[in-house]
Order: structure tokens, then C-alpha cells, then sequence
């Protein structure tokens, strides 16, 4: 199906070429000949779009055509999935989120778009995150969390910022690997969860990176990193696949544009996205925002994407979250 | 000692020259757009947030909070004027605010709404530098079952909000229930009465349905070409202050407003429109005249118009003291610090001490720049009740339409905006309040969530709501508020039935 498209659209684009008397890649190169439109999927100030008019900044030096940002907040992204679908496929409509509405929330609910909608451009960040308790809880370590929780089956909380969230996933995949069972409440955002712990209501926060303030004051311990690598800021605490679960999915900051955009232009969007994350200017707000830098080129993510999902569909089947294909 | 240091250390930042300027033009901005029905300072602050990366962290922060104070102050003066509230913050003064226009005393509540405000700010900001941090950390106290109890106030509290027949304002407050219920379910994150519609997902918007209700309704009535309702409003500059009557009777409002406002205000969740609504019915519980409430009673005004600055204000406190945002607006003021490296948090205040000293103190010089400029213009506002009316409420509607588009670039939220706008003029000529179901709509979702989380961590245990000291007491408090209103009501009929047996 999906080479199927692309083939059309490179069909598509040579007939184009044809008729205007010019082959695609010299398109390509001209491209972009007027301003390009970026949808950010979240609210203005969020870190998602702090990170995209920072990119956009840099990228427009790079290709000489101003970049519009256009905030389309909801729904964790999927709103400005829904509207980017219907753009034009030319390059000069995109959309920057995270992606789990193009990968992990399609397992869960029905959506107005697929994957195949879409031609991933390329990916700058990744999401760390990280179960956190009060600093005067009796846990030390990830095992002592654990093995009490194995002791009081059920009555050990943990606070995510929502059901189907990646890690309420991992924290439910954690207790079926060890045979235990603890209670999940959900909170709309991160910030409610550790006001949760703080004040002592749960146990624990899983959640992104935003206690990493806490931790630092010594109000919060940091007991586990959901991700395949250590935080650099904190190289003692050990990441879910160390302590035995081979969990590690985390969301992922992607560039998306409508399926159908021709490869070269795709192609030549990814490569001025990578050099402006590669930038000094851009490690320094990532670092701001305590986000990690990691790249994944337009084929790459395309695959990855769909790997995640299929992946991610396989795990809630077996710890029977209910989604809305099943219920 | 300590703590005059530290304001000599805010009055050093605040008055900078670059920061002053920034507050002046924060506070305009905001009492601008606070004007203007639609744009609240949540979008207005979005546009300017990217410009803040170019000018101190001090000033930045100092201008954001400037827009949203300053936004409080703006709101009331469409509410009062043209009944529709420029801000959420605004709905209940458009109840009573309104009426004293019509009375010809759209001054006297502009007035006092100003005042209150600037009281209000003042003495807030006062609290926060005083108790930031012990107060911060008595808000983490309070968990789901507390929240739930604090809600349950709110709600008994429905009917006093509504001026008609109680049946209406409690089948108002349901199906206010059921559009909160729209959108993701907490627990099993599965569309709840979304009919597959993607923006559905994340709940039906407040401000377009707010200003539906409200703004659009209001329009809809007046394209009846009776005589609009506002034109009776005296515009003669006479009666442009409150008088020593109305001081007299708005002082004690004012007070409660300022405590109420701040303590929900810490409070996540509620915010300022939970505070306006309380501080409402509040007044009109203990008041002497409760009759006169809906009819231009001056409480009505400067007791909720006090209640939303204080409320501001308290919204810093787990802000700036735990790195908690309460809200949409706290969570922009946060993004703002953190782009420029600053975290807020445990640390914040010890880690930068000129910025949270040049912020309060910026609050108190912003408060004193905002009734400079307020009060002289309210003779220019009332102006705009010379307007003839085909114009004004054509402006109106533009307003209203870009207003709804902008909160989230949506013109999904503008269809909503309309959907509403015909609801609530099928309200109105059918005599149904939309307060109840406005007050239903917002506290709704946060009653179900807490509800949910406190049955979910004590394995579904009710007791848990009266075995935890402050909920329990909240919860008595809830009870006896029920017990009180419904103990005339029996007296009452007790009296009838005895008339009756008499007179066999």
C-alpha cells in the first residue's frame, strides 16, 4: 500500500515534471519558492513548541523562505495530524509532534487518519521519563519499590498523566513481568502527578522529565529510567531494560508531512531539519528543556514508526488494556 | 529584617527602568484584551511569549504576569457594559454588573470593580510574600478526596447563582454535567459522546461555549429589533463613582472576596472562575437584602470582581514556591521561565531571589498603575454605550468570531461558538439560566476526576471522603449549607399545612 503511493506519487510528480517541461529533482532543487507552514500539534509555550520555532528559526536561514508557525492544540497532537492530512502534499504544509498519536494512540482508538496518511520528514528528540517518589518514602531502589509492591498486592498507587500513556504501559508490563499488581490513577497532566507524590496521595509519578527539579532539591528520588540509555544528569539511576524489563518505549519529537510529498523534496527537508538540531544553538535549548538529542532520517522513522505501533498493539493485547477496537 | 531586605532587593528590579516599562505595557496589553470578549490572556500571552526569549528573564516575566492581572481588571468592563463577559473570570458580574447599568450606574460598578481589584491585588501580593512557601506546601495536603469535597461546595452553591425557578437552574446544572462528561474517559482514556469527531476527544471547549452562551445569545436577542436593553444606561458623568452608600455596602464583599479569591486561587483546578462563582454566592447567601441580587445589587459586583485579582495572585503561589501550575495561564508563565533557563520550582525562590522579589513588587506598582489608568476611563468606556446598537453588536459578533478561532486555531471551536449562541437564545426566551450550567460544565470534569482518583487509591473505600480530616470537614460544611436550605422550605410548608388544617 505504501509503496503504492509512492510510487503513484513519483508517477504523479514525473508527469507533472513532464508537462512543465522540467524533471522532478530540479523542483526539488528550487524548492521551497515560497513560505512553509508548520502545524504544532500542542499550545504555545509547551515544550513541543518552544522546540519547533527554535528548529524553524534555524531552518529558514538554511533553506532562504520564512517559516509560519501555526499552533492547532488537541487531543495530544492528533488535531493537527487530522488537518495536516488534508493539506496539499507539496512541503510547504507540515507538522511537528510527538508521536504517539501517529503511532502508539492508533493502536487504542479509532482515528480520522492511518499512518499511510503521512510521510514522516524526520526525527530531533526524544522523550526521557522516570518513576519518581517522595524523598522520605522507605523505597531506596527500584527493587525495594517492587518487592513491596509484590508484598501489598494492590494497594502500592502510581500517578501518570493518562491511561494508554506509555508509561502507565510500562509501569503495567513492570507488574505483569513480576507477577504483582498495583493500582494506577490517572491525572490529566504531569505536573499533577508529582503534586500527587509530594503531597503524599501516591506512591509514585511516572512521567517526564519535568521532576527533574525535585530530584535535584531532594524532594523526589529518582528510582527508574524508562529508556534505553541512562540520563546523562543522573548516570546512577538504571533504565528499565538494566533492571530486567524489556520495555523502553518513549515517545519520540518527529517532523511529519502529507503522504504523497515528493521524496526529493522530503529528502532535502530532512537534511536541513538535521543540520539545524545538529546546531550548538539547538543542544542548548534541548538542554534547557532537559530533552535528548537523537535523529532518525525520513525512511528510518517511516519504519520505525510502524514498528512501534505493531509493537505497541502486541503489548496492550497482552496485558488487555482495553482500546476502543475491543471493548 | 529578612524580609525588608528582600523587597529593597524587588524595588531595586522593579524599578528598572527597561522592567517598568515592561509592566506598564503588560498591563495595558492585558486590560486591552480583557476588553475584548474571546481573547484571553492564555492566547494573548502565547503571541508574545516567543518575544520574551529577547528581553531579561525579570522583565519577561514581570510583563506576562502584568497581561494576566491586567486581564482581570478589563473583563469586567464588557460584562458590566454589554453584558457579555470579556473573560470567564468575568460571567457572574454580567449578572448583577449589568443590571446597575441599566440602572444608569454602569460608574459606580466599574468603579468598585476597580477598586475591589486593586485591593484585592494589593493586599494578596502582600500574603504571597509573606507565606508563599508554608501556604504552597498546605495546598499539597489536599489530595483528590479534599478537591472533591472543596467541588461539592461549589455546587451546592448552584442555585444561589440562578435568579428563576430552581427546577430550571438544577436541570441546567445536569445537562451542564453531561457536555463536561464529552471527550476522553480518565481511566480507560476510551471517546466518550464524541460521535468520531477527532476535536470532540479533548472535551468541549469553555470559551466557546462561554461566549455562545453569553456574547453570541446577547446578539441574537438584540437582532429582534426591540429598543437593545442597554439603552437606558445613564451616560452622564455625574454618577460615574460609587457613592459613600455603596462603600458601605461593598467594603465586607470586598474583604471575603480578597480571602476567598486567594485560597482558591492556590488551589489547582479551580482558579479564578470557581472563585468568582463562590465569592457570588457567598454574598448573596449572607446578605440582608439576598432579594435585590440579580437586580443590581452592588455585592454582586465587588464581591466577585475582588475574588478573580485575588485569585491571580494566589495562582503564583504553587507556581512560583513548587513549580506547580495551576492552570492554563501559570503553565504560560512557566514556559516562560523555562525558555530562559530558569526553572521554577523548590528551589526557585533561594536560586533567584531577584526574580520573584522583582515580580511581587512589580505586581504591587502594576496594581497601582492599573487604577491610575482604569479609573479615568471609565467615563471613555461608558461611551461606548453611545454606540447605536446595530454597530456595537455587530462589532460584537466580529469579536466574538475571532475571538473563538484564536484560543485554539480552530474553526471547530467557532462552530461550537455558534451551536451555543442558538442554545443560549432558546435559553433566554425560555427563561433558563445558563449559570448553573456553565458553573456544572467547568467544575463537572474536575468533580468526576477527583471522584475517580479518591475511589481509585482507596480501592473504592467511600469512607475515605470522611476519614480524612479536611475533607470530612468540608464535606460537614456541605451538609449543613444543604440542611439550610432546605430548612425554610419545610418551615414553610409545616406553616401552610397548619393554615391549612385551621381553616377546616
Amino acid at each position: 500500500m505504501k509503496f503504492n503511493l509512492k510510487a503513484l506519487g513519483a508517477i504523479c510528480g514525473l508527469a507533472l515534471g513532464a508537462i512543465l517541461g522540467m524533471a522532478p529533482n530540479v523542483a526539488a532543487q528550487d524548492f521551497p519558492t515560497k513560505p512553509i507552514t508548520i502545524l504544532v500539534g500542542y499550545n504555545p509555550g509547551d515544550n513541543m513548541d518552544v522546540m519547533t520555532r527554535h528548529l524553524a528559526e534555524l531552518v529558514e536561514k538554511k533553506l532562504g523562505q520564512p517559516i509560519n508557525i501555526v499552533n492547532k492544540p488537541g487531543v495530544a497532537g492528533a488535531v493537527s495530524l487530522g488537518v495536516l492530512a488534508q493539506a496539499a502534499p507539496d512541503g510547504y504544509t507540515l507538522a511537528s509532534v510527538v508521536d504517539t498519536p501517529l503511532s502508539r494512540m492508533l493502536t487504542m482508538r479509532k482515528m480520522e487518519y492511518t499512518q499511510e496518511d503521512f510521510a514522516p520528514v524526520m526525527q530531533f528528540s526524544s522523550g526521557v521519563t522516570g518513576v519518581v517518589v517522595k524523598a522520605d518514602s522507605p523505597w531506596q531502589t527500584f527493587e525495594e519499590f517492587i518487592a513491596d509492591a509484590k508484598a501489598n498486592p494492590g494497594k502500592i498507587t502510581y500517578a501518570t498523566s493518562g491511561a494508554g500513556s506509555t508509561m502507565h504501559v510500562a509501569m503495567q508490563y513492570v507488574g505483569k513481568e513480576a507477577g504483582l499488581d498495583w493500582t494506577h490513577v490517572p491525572y490529566p497532566g504531569a505536573r499533577d502527578t508529582l503534586a500527587a507524590v509530594l503531597g503524599g496521595h501516591v506512591a509514585a509519578a511516572v512521567g517526564s522529565t519535568q521532576w527533574v527539579e525535585d530530584v535535584r532539591a531532594g524532594n523526589m528520588r529518582l528510582l527508574a529510567v524508562i529508556s534505553d540509555a541512562r540520563m546523562p544528569a543522573f548516570p546512577n539511576v538504571p533504565t528499565l531494560p538494566e533492571l530486567g524489563f524489556d520495555f523502553d518505549a518513549h515517545a519520540v519529537s518527529i517532523i511529519v508531512a502529507p503522504a504523497g510529498t515528493p521524496e526529493p523534496i522530503v529528502a532535502k527537508l530532512d537534511e536541513a531539519f538535521h543540520e539545524a538540531m545538529e546546531t550548538p544553538q539547538f543542544g542548548e535549548t534541548l538542554t534547557k528543556l532537559i530533552a535528548a538529542k537523537e535523529y532518525r532520517g525520513h525512511a528510518e522513522l517511516t519504519a520505525y514508526l510502524k514498528k512501534v505501533k505493531e509493537d505497541f498493539a502486541g503489548i496492550i493485547a497482552d496485558l488487555g488494556i482495553p482500546t476502543e477496537f475491543n471493548k | 529584617m529578612d524580609i525588608l531586605s528582600n523587597i529593597a532587593l524587588g524595588l531595586g528590579v522593579a524599578f528598572q527602568p527597561e522592567n517598568l516599562l515592561f509592566c506598564t505595557l503588560g498591563v495595558v496589553i492585558g486590560t486591552l484584551i480583557g476588553v475584548i470578549p474571546g481573547i484571553g490572556p492564555v492566547g494573548a500571552m502565547g503571541l508574545l511569549l516567543p518575544a520574551t526569549m529577547y528581553v531579561s528573564p525579570e522583565a519577561s516575566i514581570i510583563m506576562l504576569a502584568g497581561i494576566y492581572y491586567g486581564a482581570q481588571y478589563g473583563g469586567t468592563i464588557t460584562s458590566v457594559l454589554v453584558r457579555i463577559p470579556g473573560e470567564a473570570t468575568s460571567i457572574v458580574t454580567c449578572i448583577d454588573g449589568h443590571e446597575m447599568a441599566r440602572n444608569g450606574r454602569a460608574g459606580a460598578a466599574l468603579g468598585i470593580a476597580a477598586w475591589g481589584s486593586f485591593i484585592a491585588g494589593t493586599v494578596s501580593v502582600l500574603v504571597l510574600m509573606l507565606v508563599a512557601q508554608p501556604l504552597a506546601s498546605m495546598a499539597l495536603r489536599f489530595g483528590p478526596p479534599e478537591y472533591f469535597a472543596i467541588i461539592c461546595i461549589g455546587l451546592v452553591l448552584v442555585t444561589h447563582l440562578s435568579q428563576g425557578s430552581t427546577l430550571k437552574a438544577l436541570m441546567m446544572a445536569f445537562v451542564g454535567f453531561i457536555l463536561g462528561g464529552v471527550g476522553l474517559d480518565l481511566v480507560t482514556a476510551l471517546p466518550r459522546f464524541t460521535l468520531g469527531i477527532n476535536e470532540l476527544s479533548d472535551g468541549i471547549g469553555i470559551v466557546p461555549v462561554v461566549m455562545g452562551l453569553f456574547g453570541v445569545a446577547e446578539v441574537l436577542e438584540n437582532l429582534e429589533g426591540r429598543e437593545p436593553n442597554v439603552r437606558t444606561t445613564e451616560t452622564r458623568v455625574k454618577n460615574l463613582w460609587p457613592t459613600m452608600a455603596d462603600w458601605a455596602r461593598a467594603k465586607w464583599p470586598i474583604v471575603r472576596g480578597t480571602v476567598i479569591g486567594f485560597f482558591i486561587g492556590i488551589l489547582p483546578g479551580g482558579g479564578g472562575v470557581l472563585a468568582t462563582f463562590t465569592s457570588y454566592a457567598v454574598e448573596r447567601r449572607i446578605s440582608k437584602h439576598p432579594e435585590e441580587f440579580g437586580k443590581g445589587a452592588i455585592e454582586g459586583v465587588a464581591g466577585p470582581e475582588t475574588a478573580n485579582n485575588a485569585a491571580a495572585t494566589g495562582g503564583l503561589v504553587p507556581l512560583l514556591s513548587l513549580g506547580l501550575p495551576t492552570g492554563p495561564i501559570m503553565a504560560m508563565l512557566f514556559a516562560a521561565l523555562v525558555i530562559q533557563g530558569v526553572q521554577p520550582g523548590p528551589m526557585f525562590i533561594s536560586n533567584h531571589p531577584q526574580i520573584f522579589w522583582g515580580l511581587v513588587v512589580s505586581m504591587y506598582v502594576g496594581n497601582l498603575l492599573l487604577l491610575i489608568l482604569n479609573l479615568p476611563l471609565i467615563g471613555v468606556w461608558v461611551q461606548i454605550l453611545k454606540t447605536p446598537g446595530w454597530m456595537l453588536y455587530q462589532l460584537i459578533f466580529l469579536f466574538c468570531l475571532i475571538g473563538a478561532y484564536s484560543v485554539n486555531n480552530s474553526t471547530f471551536d467557532v462552530l461550537v461558538m455558534l451551536v451555543f449562541g442558538g442554545i443560549g437564545y432558546l435559553m433566554r426566551k425560555f427563561r433558563y439560566d445558563a449559570g448553573p450550567m456553565v458553573l456544572a460544565f467547568v467544575l463537572g470534569p474536575i468533580l468526576e476526576q477527583n471522584l475517580r482518583q479518591s475511589l481509585l487509591i482507596s480501592h473504592g473505600d467511600f469512607s475515605i471522603f470522611v476519614t480524612r480530616p479536611i475533607s470530612g470537614a468540608i464535606l460537614l460544611l456541605v451538609l449543613l449549607i444543604l440542611i439550610s436550605n432546605v430548612l425554610p422550605y419545610l418551615r414553610a410548608r409545616r406553616r401552610a399545612r397548619g393554615q391549612f388544617r385551621g381553616a377546616e
